[in-house]
């Protein structure tokens, strides 16, 4: 199973995306990495400001497709033409244009599952409880809060440099957690 | 675009949520959802006694027979599809487009599209003789050594439909999944947060999972216009492959298409303005929506109505004495009062349509919503009953007509249909939240 999640140190909500972005930016630029954010809508500015940048899904979902409609190909050539031929209407065993209806349905098929499973298997959901839902508040984000949420070990981490770096972006709350 | 347009006011992402929340959390049900549900809930026993009585007595109990072995389980079969198709082709293609309007009609609209082809998947396995034999159909080891012929419809029929279920549950299910944590976050009472909870899987928000959650929403999406297209025109080859007249047509796929879109953005009407009353979301369901949907129920009932003048050209054109003589069956045979009232609902009622002071009225649209429903089983009892009651052997020609189970399956699908959608409206968000609060995203924060 996947590794525990890092220990969150500080925990920051905004109540606008802006702010959160804000944020993100400033924490980056002075060397903070692990850093998770959380909100209520996809953004497509969040993911840059996060510096997600992976398509690895598609990748997935169309890998999965082509390997599902040739392995419904191969059940069709494998069933009609070597394990049980049996002449109908007199077509060709290795009738291909009528394979295709079948492959195509599985292909559509593979690459639905394949895309589906691929984002709870990289997101690692399903999953029962997370540190995350202990902070106070934390249902906002589900609604209309944007949080933000720090890890890490270190002196860079102890004090108050963190929360004044934080606190510039003017942050509804921002919560210490004790590790 | 305005925010009206969006159907999303002078709302935020918190009232959005609030809104759309409160009435599956609220214990009272709505008003007018007990009459409704109780009538339905009937209706919905009828069909599974129906069942029972089929499953014990056999296929004898329903109208078809030789000559007409398909009879109203196929027109069923059809006729819910093509209800399922708009309900993906709102959520999904319109969601490719960009088309913010969509957001507050695609929850309910992928809701319908799960339903409808729950209950069109039913159909098809009981018009066989033995129904639990179904399976023979999925390729498996077994005794005989047999596998499937996949030359074929029926076999194509088979994947078509268990691929369109497969997809339209994952697929309602992704949009739920988000929805399902805001309702988990405010559920009151152990046993909603637990039910919610294990159904959210653990969603938190988390902006790398919305990335990843997005570029899956997109691939389902993408995959989603191929569906629409291939499962209908599939199930329109299981007649069009064969010689029958009346069957044969190559026309077949896209008219099958086009009457599915029409006849399922006839319901997402029904279901549009029904919710709107029912749940107070005249906020978010707004006169413009219904008239969006009008345009295109609009649109696909006109390229229905080119299909039915391709047909007869085609019958004509082919100087083929049977094909030709299918029409002056239908114009002028048993079933003409079907074809003549079809006429009026696909052809000359829906012209209402083109006025915009009729789009915009919600009883006018909601009584032309039921007028194009019943015009398109009319449209699919026709294209199923009149082709084989009188084929190449004038000595095989008879007559079928439904018996007291078939209308009981046919009503009784109807309360299924109606009780699952009802049940449904209770515990989840009839709007997607999500899609709100992106469509609130898009318009500027």
């Amino acid at each position: 199973m996947a590794a525990p999640p890092p220990p969150y140190v500080m925990v920051a909500e905004f109540a606008a995306e802006d702010g959160l972005i804000a944020a993100l930016r400033t924490l980056r630029d002075n060397g903070y990495r692990r850093l998770e954010a959380y909100g209520p809508v996809p953004s497509e500015r969040l993911d840059e400001a996060l510096g997600e940048r992976g398509e690895a899904i598609p990748r997935v979902a169309l890998a999965c497709g082509l390997t599902g409609a040739a392995l419904a190909y191969a059940l069709q050539y494998f069933s009609s033409v070597l394990d049980y031929p049996f002449l109908v209407g007199g077509k060709p065993y290795h009738s291909w244009p009528p394979f295709l209806v079948v492959t195509f349905a599985v292909g559509l098929l593979s690459t639905v599952i394949g895309a589906f499973t691929a984002m709870l298997v990289a997101n690692r959901l399903p999953r029962l409880h997370h540190p995350i839902f202990d902070v106070d508040a934390f249902a906002g984000a589900s609604r209309d809060r944007w949080f933000l949420a720090v890890s890490g070990q270190g002196a860079r981490f102890e004090g108050e440099s963190l929360r004044l770096l934080l606190d510039r972006h003017g942050p509804v709350a921002i919560r210490e957690l004790p590790r | 675009m305005t925010a009206i347009e969006h159907g999303v006011g002078r709302n935020d992402y918190g009232s959005v949520t609030d809104r759309i929340i409160a009435p599956a959390l609220e214990r009272r049900a709505p008003m007018g959802w007990w009459p409704i549900f109780a009538i339905s809930a009937i209706l919905a026993l009828v069909f599974l006694t129906t069942i029972g009585l089929l499953l014990g007595i056999g296929v004898g109990i329903l109208g078809m027979n030789i000559p007409v072995a398909w009879a109203f389980p196929i027109v069923n079969t059809i006729w819910w599809i093509g209800i399922a198709h708009a309900g993906t082709l709102i959520a999904a293609v319109l969601f490719l487009t960009r088309q913010s309007w969509r957001a507050p009609v695609t929850r309910f609209a992928e809701a319908m599209a799960m339903f409808a082809i729950v209950i069109a998947g039913i159909f098809p396995i009981l018009h066989l003789g033995r129904p639990w034999f179904f399976y023979y159909l999925l390729p498996h080891p077994n005794s005989t050594g047999l596998w499937p012929q996949w030359k074929s419809p029926l076999v194509w029929d088979f994947f078509a439909i268990a691929t369109y279920l497969i997809f339209t549950s994952l697929f309602l299910y992704l949009s739920l999944i988000p929805d399902l944590a805001s309702l988990r976050d405010r559920a009151h009472g152990r046993p909603a947060q637990v039910f919610y909870g294990l159904l959210a899987l653990g969603w938190r928000n988390s902006v790398r999972h919305w990335r990843r959650y997005q570029q899956c929403y997109f691939v389902l999406a993408a995959v989603a216009a191929p569906i629409v297209v291939s499962v209908t025109g599939i199930i329109s080859l299981d007649l069009a492959v064969s010689i029958v007249p009346g069957y044969h047509f190559t026309i077949f796929p896209p008219y099958f298409v086009a009457g599915a879109l029409f006849s399922g953005f006839a319901t997402v009407i029904l279901i549009a303005i029904t919710v709107r009353w029912m749940f107070g979301m005249q906020a978010f369901i707004t006169p413009t929506h219904i008239d969006r949907l009008a345009k295109l129920m609009l649109a696909f009932g006109l390229v229905v109505d080119y299909a039915y003048m391709a047909e007869i050209f085609t019958a004509w054109y082919s100087g083929a004495d049977f094909y030709r003589y299918i029409y002056i069956d239908r114009w002028t045979g048993p079933y003409a009062p079907f074809w003549w009232a079809m006429i009026v609902c696909n052809v000359v009622l829906l012209q209402l349509v083109w006025f915009g002071r009729v789009r915009r009225s919600l009883p006018a649209m909601f009584s032309l919503a039921l007028v194009a429903d019943l015009g398109m089983w009319l449209e699919r009892y026709q294209i199923v009953l009149t082709s084989t009651h009188a084929d190449y052997v004038p000595a095989n020609w008879d007559v079928v007509w439904p018996t007291a189970a078939d209308w009981a399956l046919q009503f009784g699908s109807i309360g299924l249909f109606v009780t699952l959608l009802l049940l449904f409206a209770r515990l989840m968000p009839v709007l997607s939240i999500k899609d709100m609060r992106e469509a609130l995203h898009e318009g500027g924060r």
